[in-house]
């Protein structure tokens, strides 16, 4: 689904106004097709730019997007996340994916150990 | 068969099954190397090499990107927290629940790490539980705390000099105790600035490379007053844009495909030596690497997947400087005179207090 909460502003969870409603349909099927999920059955997408790196998905070069588990029949929606907690004053709390999503995406043969390290680090790849 | 330009020397440091290594620097307790794990654990070795058991660098588990030391303190950094131990006293330790992209210290007892959205986080040590962190930023669309560096070595007298992605390259004087910090914006559009580091560390000098994640690289002679920066790109640097360090005048780029020492760069810049006709040495080691620093202004750790390559930089200058006539590793940098201005701006920082 195609929100207008995550488009359009500046903070949290933006997506890049330059990716299309397919790009964001395309991050999605990334994470279903591959089952790339927390434990909560969240799942984790990407797009994938060239064999190593990931395109930036989000207004502040966040490369990973969370799609929120719904109930059967409700639509996804999702938005790119942070790649540290930036949680701060008055803040909700703002997790980034958990390690697992990246340990995933390495079984799954979508990036190497040394991306995954990265990530798990809060760097870009 | 290797090249020339291949960097072949190099040391392979190997950890047990169980340290899954992600982050290498300087050791804060000695002379030597810290390693972190992605499990939140520290090893340090000394110069000869003997290693402590790995101890907890933080309860939160996450990954290790930074380690820093001030006084008789040690912060320690992760996507999920900062985690301040005391070195002495009572046994116990602090944490701030804020992510960092990496941690580094002053020379008057603060910890100074990148928080993203946060801001740039300022702790004075010591850090007990009830202790106010401060973060500066300023109200800027694009403006994200992703890797800095302190200039200068005098206490009260260093400049924090961070690069800010999309909001650029962000520097100001940072004196212990003053409540605000005014800040000076450099920005060019489409420089997504993710690391800079300083070309002559341990002096007073401002002079300061930034990185784009594209792999332009950007010299400002002084990061508080420098109007024009000089930007240039080489060919043969590969890859998404990592880090850069400088040491000995060379300069140091990671990237998504390996390590490139553009060699006397650095020094060339300093010299004001830099203008078309001068060709610069590139030399490079094809690798898939995690992280890199410099220790000691003697030592490049580049950190790899279950394994640390230990480089010494004065071989590498050294083989620099016996090459730096031959045609077969010369590369001509690309000025990038068509590049648009970089825009310049004051800004008063907003502090936030980060409460716990």
């Amino acid at each position: 689904m195609f929100t207008h909460k995550h488009h359009g502003g500046d903070g949290d969870g933006q997506w890049l106004e330059t990716l299309t409603e397919e790009d964001e349909f395309a991050v999605f099927d990334w994470a279903d097709d591959r089952e790339i999920s927390d434990e909560a059955g969240n799942l984790y997408g990407a797009l994938q730019m060239g064999v190593d790196s990931l395109h930036d998905l989000g207004t502040y070069r966040e490369q990973i997007a969370k799609f929120w588990n719904q109930p059967d029949g409700l639509p996804w929606h999702g938005f790119p996340v942070w790649s540290i907690n930036q949680e701060g004053p008055g803040n909700r709390r703002r997790n980034p994916p958990p390690k697992v999503i990246f340990n995933k995406m390495v079984e799954a043969g979508l990036i190497k150990r040394a991306k995954a390290n990265r990530l798990k680090g809060g760097h870009h790849i | 068969m290797n090249r020339l330009s291949d960097l072949e020397q190099f040391f392979l440091i190997k950890f047990p099954h169980d340290f899954d290594v992600c982050w290498a620097g300087p050791n804060p307790l000695q002379t030597g190397f810290c390693f972190g794990s992605t499990d939140g654990k520290l090893l340090f070795e000394d110069a000869e090499g003997g290693r402590s058991d790995p101890r907890t660098g933080t309860d939160s588990k996450e990954a290790i990107n930074g380690v820093a030391r001030t006084g008789t303190w040690l912060g320690v950094s992760t996507r999920e927290d900062v985690t301040f131990h005391p070195l002495e006293g009572p046994p116990g330790y602090a944490t701030a629940p804020y992510g960092a992209h990496g941690i580094t210290a002053t020379a008057d007892g603060y910890f100074i790490a990148p928080l993203g959205r946060n801001g740039i986080m300022a702790a004075p040590t010591p850090v007990d539980h009830g202790a106010k962190l401060k973060a500066y930023s300023a109200d800027q669309a694009g403006l994200y705390a992703y890797r800095l560096t302190i200039l200068g070595s005098q206490i009260g007298a260093q400049v924090i000099a961070c690069a800010a992605r999309q909001g650029g390259i962000v520097a100001g004087e940072f004196a212990a105790g003053r409540q605000s910090m005014g800040l000076k914006i450099a920005t060019q559009p489409g420089f997504d600035a993710i690391d800079i580091c300083p070309l002559e560390p341990g002096t007073e000098s401002r002079a300061v490379v930034a990185l784009g994640r594209d792999g332009r690289i950007s010299f400002f002679q002084d990061v508080l007053e420098n109007k024009k920066p000089i930007m240039m790109k080489f060919q043969n640097v590969q890859g998404v844009a990592y880090r850069i360090l400088s040491s000995h005048g060379d300069i140091y780029l990671l990237t998504s495909k390996g390590l490139f020492v553009l060699g006397e760069l650095a020094g060339r810049f300093l010299r004001k030596e830099l203008t078309g006709g001068i060709n610069t040495p590139v030399r490079m080691s094809l690798l898939e690497a995690v992280d890199a620093n410099l220790v000691d202004n003697r030592w490049l750790l580049v950190v790899m997947p279950g394994t640390v390559a230990r480089y010494d930089l004065e071989v590498i200058h050294q083989q620099v400087l016996d090459h730096l006539g031959d045609a077969e590793i010369q590369e001509s940098q690309m000025m990038d005179g068509s590049a648009p201005e970089w825009e310049w701006r004051d800004v008063p920082a907003k502090q936030l207090a980060l409460a716990r």
